[in-house]
C-alpha cells in the first residue's frame, strides 16, 4: 500500500523541486502580494481612522493575506486537464501503472505548496511590518496556516474537476472564469462576508466557496475549536462531493478517451 | 512458439463531427463514421520483430493503440500476453513498453535521469534492480552523456534514444514502437534502427513497429504486415516482400556538375552492385543514394497483383 503511494510522493517531490526553478514567476507573485498588502493596508488604515476602530487594518490584512495565499498559489490545473483531454495526451499515460488524475493532481500540489509557503512566509513578514500585532494568538498560527493549506488543496481539487469537464465541453474558459468570479464574491476573497448583507451570506453558505475561503480564513480573527471543527466538517463534505464527481468523470473519460486519442 | 499477440476481426470506427456552422449544427450536429481499422486478424509469436507498415491514415497507430491498451475497439477481439488489453490496463502495463515517435513520455523540463527515476517509481521497481537495469540500457543505447540534460535540450535523435530506454526500463516482453524514426535524419534513423534491433535480439523482446518508411522494416524486422485503409493486405516475411515487391530500387546519382540522374532498376535482372558500378563508370559521381520504392507504390503493386 505504502509502495503504491511512493510514486505519487516522488512526483510531488520533483514538482516541488521544479517550482523553485521558475524564479521569475515566484518573484512576480511576491511582488504582487506586497503591492496588494501595501494598498489595502492604507485603505483599511483610513477606514479605521474614520470609523474610530483602531487595529481594523491588522484583522483585514491578515485575512487578505491568507485569502490571497489560497488564490494565488492555485495552479491552473483546469487548463492542464482540459489540454490533456483534448489533445489526447492523457491517452499516452493511461497504459502506465499510475492514475493519470492523481499524477497530475500531485504535480499541481507540489507546485502549489511552494507558492503557498512562500506567499504565507513572505506575506506574514510584510503584514507584521505594516500592521504590527496579528489578530490571532501566535500559537494558533501553524494551525491556521495548515487549514488554509488544506483549503488550497481543496480549491485545486475543485478546479481539477472543472478541467475534467473537458470531456463534455469544447471550452472550459467561461466555466472556470465564472467559478473564479463566484469564488471571489461568495468566498469573500477580498473582503470578509461580514461586511455583506445577511441575505447574501445565506446564499453564499450553500456554495463550496463559503467554507473553502471564508470559513477557513475567518479563523484568522475568530479562532475557536468549534469554528475549526466546522471548517473540517464542511470542507470534508465538499471534498467528498468533488471526489465523487471526479471518480464518475474519470471512469467515463477512461473509455471515451479514444475519441481524442486515436 | 506460442502466440504472444492474437488479433481477430479487430475493428475501430471513429465518429467525427461534420464541419458545419450555423444554428442547425449547434442543436443537431451531424457525424460521419470513419473505419480506421476494418476487421484485421493476425498473430505474433514471442520474440518476433514485426513491422506494421502502411501509408498515413492506414490504421497502424490506431491498431497499436488498441493493442497497447490505450483505445477501446468498436468490435473484435485481441489478446496480448493472454490478456485483453483494454480491460487489463494495469496488469498489462508491466509487460509492455510503448514508444510514440510524436509524443514524449519524459518530463520536458527535467533532466533525463530524473525522468528515468520517476518511471522506476511508477513501475514500482526495486531500487537495486532498477539501477542495474538502467545501467545496462544506458550502456546499450549510449546515453550516459545525456542523463544530466533536461529533455527539452536534447536533439530529436537523442530524445528518441532516451524514449526507448524509458520504455524498456521495466524490462517489458513486448515493445510497441509507433513511428520511432519519424522526423529523424538519415544517420539518426540508422542509429535508432541498429539499437532497437540489438536490444530486441539481446533480450528476446517481441517488437511491433509501425512506420511508413520501408527501410525501418528492412533493417529491424523479420516479418511485415501491410495495412491500407484499415484493411490488412500483406502478412509475410520480409524476404517474401523483398522477393515480390521490393525488387525495384531507385538509384539517384549527383554528378560533379550538380546534375541529378535517377534510374530505376530491377534487382532480379541487374544486381545493385553492377548497376552502381555502371553509373560510376559513366558519370563523374559526387553523391549516390539508393532508395526503396515508396509505400504507396508497393501497395499499388500488391493490389495490382491481387
Amino acid at each position: 500500500m505504502i509502495k503504491a503511494w511512493n510514486k505519487y510522493f516522488a512526483l510531488y517531490k520533483i514538482s516541488f523541486k521544479q517550482a523553485w526553478y521558475n524564479k521569475a514567476n515566484l518573484s512576480g507573485l511576491l511582488f504582487f502580494l506586497f503591492i496588494l498588502i501595501f494598498i489595502y493596508n492604507r485603505l483599511w488604515e483610513v477606514i479605521g481612522i474614520q470609523t474610530g476602530e483602531q487595529g481594523i487594518n491588522s484583522t483585514f490584512i491578515w485575512y487578505l493575506l491568507f485569502a490571497e495565499a489560497i488564490i494565488l498559489s492555485s495552479p491552473k490545473i483546469e487548463r492542464t486537464f482540459f489540454d490533456d483531454i483534448r489533445s489526447g495526451t492523457m491517452a499516452y499515460y493511461i497504459n502506465k501503472p499510475i492514475s493519470f488524475f492523481l499524477m497530475r493532481y500531485t504535480e499541481a500540489l507540489g507546485n502549489m505548496s511552494v507558492c503557498f509557503c512562500l506567499l504565507v512566509g513572505f506575506g506574514s513578514l510584510a503584514t507584521l511590518f505594516f500592521t504590527g500585532q496579528p489578530p490571532f494568538k501566535i500559537e494558533h498560527f501553524p494551525l491556521i496556516t495548515l487549514m488554509c493549506f488544506l483549503s488550497a488543496c481543496l480549491n485545486t481539487l475543485l478546479f481539477a474537476a472543472i478541467g475534467l469537464c473537458g470531456l463534455w465541453l469544447h471550452s472550459i474558459r467561461t466555466l472556470s472564469m465564472a467559478i473564479e468570479r463566484l469564488a471571489f464574491i461568495f468566498g469573500g476573497a477580498i473582503f470578509p462576508l461580514t461586511i455583506y448583507p445577511q441575505w447574501f451570506v445565506d446564499i453564499a453558505k450553500w456554495t463550496p466557496f463559503y467554507s473553502i475561503y471564508y470559513q477557513t480564513i475567518k479563523l484568522v480573527y475568530d479562532f475557536s475549536w468549534t469554528n475549526l471543527g466546522e471548517v473540517i466538517l464542511l470542507n470534508g463534505f465538499w471534498s467528498l462531493l468533488f471526489i465523487s464527481f471526479i471518480t464518475y468523470a474519470y471512469s467515463k473519460l477512461n473509455k471515451k478517451v479514444n475519441v481524442y486519442g486515436g | 512458439m506460442t502466440d504472444i499477440i492474437k488479433v481477430e476481426q479487430l475493428c475501430k470506427k471513429f465518429k467525427i463531427k461534420k464541419d458545419s456552422s450555423g444554428l442547425k449544427s449547434f442543436f443537431k450536429p451531424e457525424y460521419k463514421t470513419v473505419n480506421a481499422v476494418d476487421k484485421i486478424s493476425f498473430s505474433i509469436k514471442k520474440g518476433e520483430r514485426v513491422a506494421f507498415i502502411g501509408p498515413n491514415g492506414a490504421g497502424k497507430s490506431t491498431t497499436i493503440k488498441m493493442l497497447s491498451s490505450i483505445l477501446y475497439p468498436t468490435s473484435g477481439h485481441a489478446e496480448v500476453f493472454g490478456l485483453i488489453p483494454w480491460e487489463n490496463r494495469r496488469t498489462l502495463s508491466k509487460h509492455i513498453g510503448t514508444v510514440f515517435g510524436q509524443r514524449s513520455q519524459l518530463w520536458y523540463n527535467l533532466p533525463v535521469q530524473d525522468s528515468f527515476n520517476l518511471l522506476g517509481k511508477i513501475y514500482d521497481l526495486d531500487e537495486i534492480k532498477f539501477k542495474r537495469r538502467l545501467s545496462k540500457l544506458v550502456k546499450l543505447f549510449e546515453i550516459r552523456d545525456l542523463l544530466s540534460h533536461p529533455t527539452c535540450s536534447l536533439s530529436l535523435g537523442q530524445r528518441m534514444r532516451c524514449e526507448i530506454v524509458a520504455s524498456l526500463i521495466h524490462n517489458p516482453e513486448i515493445l510497441f514502437l509507433d513511428e520511432p524514426t519519424i522526423g529523424l535524419d538519415v544517420t539518426a534513423k540508422e542509429i535508432i534502427r541498429t539499437l532497437i534491433k540489438k536490444q530486441a535480439l539481446e533480450e528476446e523482446t517481441t517488437l511491433l513497429l509501425t512506420s511508413h518508411d520501408t527501410d525501418d522494416m528492412e533493417k529491424v524486422c523479420d516479418r511485415v504486415i501491410i495495412i491500407n485503409k484499415g484493411k490488412l493486405i500483406f502478412n509475410d516475411s520480409i524476404q517474401a516482400l523483398k522477393d515480390s515487391y521490393l525488387s525495384k530500387k531507385y538509384i539517384e546519382v549527383t554528378t560533379e556538375d550538380g546534375e541529378k540522374i535517377r534510374q530505376e532498376i530491377n534487382t532480379h535482372q541487374i544486381p545493385i552492385k553492377k548497376a552502381i558500378d555502371d553509373l560510376v563508370k559513366r558519370y563523374h559521381v559526387s553523391d549516390i543514394t539508393v532508395e526503396n520504392p515508396p509505400m504507396e507504390e508497393i501497395i499499388k503493386e500488391i493490389y495490382k497483383r491481387d
